[in-house]
């Protein structure tokens, strides 16, 4: 949707490059494999909730075939009121991240997105997403020169040896939050940019997991099958035991409303990240003395 | 001939149109014999073996893209591109793919496995074609059941609107896996039954230019007349309505009428479909009695009953 996700500058600049196929993500998703099968490096640009409607395009054509497709997955996560139940973004990850050959990433803000699309046009391995939030940017400066971000490469945005939020895109602002409150309780809580849902940071997790730190882990996306899963199955294949905790949609449906509404009825709030830590560290306090 | 000698389809350049018809029965009698051990999809095959032979001879392959929609009927395309003697070991553990694979030749442009994708990728493909200036064929090849996927009929509306070179062969043979179904399936019975056509067309409109227009309700009155007319005249007004070119449809046996509108369809702007009536499991009377297709993947079989082994 050119209007939708605001393609219009980049229509007028390059009206010969953007291909508006109508109410058609199937076709526009295979196409876009025919396309990368010649060289190109498409960008689909396809809200998430839509992006559902494509999923064997997905499978079949474009991951198995291991084509250089971009996704520009627009409307991530809750989407507000004028969506509602039926637009909400919330599947992307799930249907994604078990599909070969996909990475996922989401930004903190438009500068990280601007080095994310930059990294996707440079990445020539496969398919590669980034998703990003309806609404309006953060209003951060941007970078003047663009950079590719490595593959799989988290960012510490706080230090803290207590306890470690793993989460990325618009709950960072939340987990933040969260750890300054507990900064003042003398709990210190390291808060890391997982921008990268797929792959994982390995070095940061063994790290992480080796020393048994306690981990939550945050996402405006659905539990089952999400980021958080991505963190147990590490756990599990590494045969690591931490504490994890994870929160993000539950297993129904999200009716319509605006999204601080919403983040409120299923209680992803700054307020339950700073339950979740004491209780896990509580937890992990109890596991110490009885060993 | 030595079919395991087929290295590059080019070798068909030179061939005649008796010369194409030995080799036709030749690859007929290979699949029969080697499906009959292996299993395969025969009946799916063995109608497009004339097909295949003339898209590879005259169009060149790997610089021309040839698309096989579902994919299963592409092993005499796996033939002419120097994997006959592969044969033995079709659909079996590290065997030959029984669909195209891009890790097995150059000539497989794209996989498929899943129906209907074809038509999208080869417009990509066309795309891609033109912003890089280059000049070539794009050719997806569609089966009647295919066409009626959701994704084809995306394709078809997208394709007709950009109006770029594509040539797409609709293979009808009027059997899919589990029958057809739908209005598509009726409007392509009422094409075939139409009979040759041939650009009947272009001479039609020579002929309605002829009916005096001179303005007023007479000039819209004559505009609705040609138009039923056309709709009556042409079959392929569907195809046309979607922005194609429409030939046909062809005899899919018969090499002189298959290339005669394969040539006419590479002089035309535009995409192109062409209307290739084939008959699933010819040559093989087991497979051509077939009404409920029970030939299109079967186990292995006795060459001479039919029986299954």
């Amino acid at each position: 949707m050119i209007l939708g996700s605001k393609l219009e500058k980049f229509q007028e600049r390059f009206p010969e490059r953007l291909f508006d196929v109508g109410i058609a993500e199937q076709h526009a998703t295979t196409m876009s494999a025919g396309l990368a099968t010649q060289g190109m490096k498409p960008f689909l640009v396809i809200y998430s909730t839509f992006l559902q409607r494509a999923y064997d395009q997905l499978v079949h054509d474009v991951c198995r075939q291991n084509l250089n497709v971009a996704f520009g997955i627009d409307r991530a996560g809750l989407v507000g009121a004028d969506g509602g139940e039926t637009h909400q973004g919330v599947f992307d990850i799930a249907f994604l991240r078990h599909l070969p050959n996909m990475v996922i990433m989401m930004p903190k803000d438009e500068n990280e997105c601007q080095h994310m699309v930059y990294t996707a046009t440079n990445y020539d391995s496969g398919p590669i997403a980034v998703r990003f939030p309806r609404g309006n940017g953060l209003g951060v400066p941007m970078d003047a020169s663009l950079s590719t971000i490595p593959i799989g490469k988290w960012e510490v945005l706080k230090k803290g040896a207590d306890a470690v939020i793993l989460t990325f895109g618009t709950t960072i602002e939340m987990a933040l939050a969260a750890s300054e409150n507990l900064q003042k309780q003398g709990i210190h809580v390291e808060v890391i940019n997982a921008r990268f849902i797929k792959p994982l940071d390995e070095t940061i997790l063994h790290e992480r997991m080796q020393k048994n730190i306690p981990i939550l882990t945050l996402e405006e996306a659905v539990l089952k099958g999400g980021f958080g899963s991505a963190v147990l199955e590490f756990a599990e294949e590494n045969n690591y035991h931490p504490y994890i905790k994870r929160m993000g949609i539950p297993d129904r449906y999200i009716e319509q409303g605006e999204v601080d509404q919403l983040l409120e009825e299923i209680n992803l709030t700054k307020d339950q990240i700073i339950t979740e830590i004491n209780q896990l560290l509580l937890s992990s306090n109890d596991k110490q003395k009885r060993a | 001939m030595d079919l395991t000698k087929m290295k590059n389809p080019k070798f068909l350049k030179e061939l005649n149109t008796e010369e194409l018809e030995i080799l036709a029965a030749e690859i007929r009698q290979f699949l029969i014999n080697k499906l009959s051990v292996t299993g395969g999809h025969l009946g799916a095959n063995l109608g497009v073996v004339e097909l295949t032979l003339a898209l590879h001879k005259q169009f060149n392959s790997p610089k021309d893209k040839l698309i096989f929609d579902v994919g299963h009927q592409s092993y005499i395309h796996k033939m002419l591109t120097g994997r006959t003697d592969q044969f033995d070991t079709l659909r079996q553990f590290k065997g030959l793919c029984g669909f195209p694979k891009m890790n097995e030749s150059e000539h497989d442009v794209w996989e498929t496995g899943h129906s209907s994708t074809s038509l999208s990728a080869a417009m990509g493909m066309a795309i891609a074609r033109d912003m890089k200036k280059e000049k070539n064929f794009v050719v997806p090849i569609i089966g009647d059941g295919a066409l009626t996927g959701g994704m084809a009929l995306e394709a078809l509306n997208h394709i007709g609107h950009e109006k770029k070179n594509l040539t797409v062969i609709l293979n009808d043979n009027e059997m899919s896996i589990a029958g057809n179904v739908g209005a598509l399936h009726n409007a392509l019975g009422r094409m075939r039954s139409a009979g040759k056509y041939n650009r009947v067309k272009d001479e039609l409109e020579v002929l309605l230019k002829r009916i005096p227009a001179v303005g007023g309700k007479i000039a819209q009155t004559a505009e609705r007349v040609k138009d039923s007319m056309k709709y009556f005249m042409v079959p392929g007004m569907l195809f046309e309505e979607f922005g194609f070119t429409y030939f046909g449809p062809v005899d899919g046996h018969d090499f002189r009428d298959l290339e005669k509108h394969i040539a006419y369809a590479k002089k035309t702007e535009g995409p192109v479909l062409i209307h290739v009536i084939t008959q699933k499991g010819k040559g093989y009377k087991p497979a051509e009695m077939d009404e409920k297709d029970k030939w299109h993947g079967v186990g292995p079989y006795k060459i001479d009953s039919g029986g299954r082994k």
